[in-house]
């Protein structure tokens, strides 16, 4: 148990810092992660010793999000767009000022596996399994977000993602 | 052109950027792009965003953690249990009073 609860702990600064690149915005971050950990002590007995916790932590904190963009959508109201991620350390640079700026434009669900890929360097299995999609599907999705990261990077005109409709 | 270069996909081309590839493979790709600049550049665009995404976020993981994330909830269960329990003995205190206050009035 001491150690499951050490492992715990461990997975928090990585968690913070993909939230915060998801959300792009601190307060939502730090709802988003303060969720995660709760559902994660509670669970935490659960948890299979020898698999995998931080795709299991950051599966967690993914139902954590989409149910906060249901809950989101059930009160109508929906930021228009990601809001621009606050400068952590954007400073004067500005190749991390665009990239800033370009993420926050990305569809969430490409924004994820991007981050996933970057920041957690997880195989793309890892990435599928952590969202619960196929690795097919992470894959198409990877190659379409750096595809518009690019095009947003060099300057060039990017369509708006087009907005599924059921 | 190899037979192994003639099946590089773009599955490939994003383990390569990623080093998720074996060694031998990575070789292969290699040799690939050395004759595709263009290619060259995409790959060279994506390990920048993946460079730039770490410069940018990096930083977080240095920040101090919040301290009700490095324990579980019951604490402030306890909490809440201690205060509910200080409650319960006022009012036991207080029926109490009134009920002597009942037994000793006049």
């Amino acid at each position: 148990m001491q150690d499951k609860s050490a492992r715990l702990i461990a997975c928090i600064p990585r968690l913070r810092r993909y939230a915060r690149a998801l959300t792009g915005e601190r307060g939502a971050a730090d709802d988003l992660v303060r969720e995660t950990m709760e559902r994660g002590w509670r669970k935490l007995s659960a948890w299979q010793p020898g698999s995998d916790m931080r795709a299991w932590l950051f599966g967690i904190l993914h139902q954590v999000q989409a149910e906060q963009a249901r809950r989101f959508q059930g009160g109508g109201v929906m930021p228009a767009q990601a809001p621009v991620v606050p400068a952590a350390s954007v400073g004067d640079n500005g190749a991390l000022r665009d990239m800033d700026a370009a993420l926050a434009m990305l569809p969430a669900e490409q924004r994820a596996i991007v981050l996933l890929v970057a920041l957690e360097e997880m195989t793309y299995e890892e990435v599928a399994a952590t969202l619960g999609i196929a690795p097919g599907a992470v894959l198409s999705r990877l190659s379409r977000a750096r595809e518009c990261l690019r095009k947003l990077m060099s300057g060039q005109r990017v369509a708006p993602p087009l907005k599924v409709v059921k | 052109m190899t037979v192994s270069q003639a099946f590089v996909t773009e599955a490939d081309l994003h383990a390569y950027v990623d080093g998720l590839l074996p060694l031998a493979r990575r070789a292969e790709i290699d040799a690939y792009l050395a004759l595709r600049p263009v290619e060259t550049r995409r790959l060279q665009a994506y390990a920048q965003q993946n460079q730039a995404l770490r410069a940018l976020f990096d930083p977080v993981l240095d920040e101090a953690v919040p301290a009700p994330l490095s324990a579980p909830r019951k604490r402030r269960q306890w909490r809440a249990r201690r205060v509910a329990a200080m409650l319960l003995i006022a009012l036991i205190g207080a029926a109490a009073g009134w009920l002597a206050r009942g037994m000793l009035g006049p």
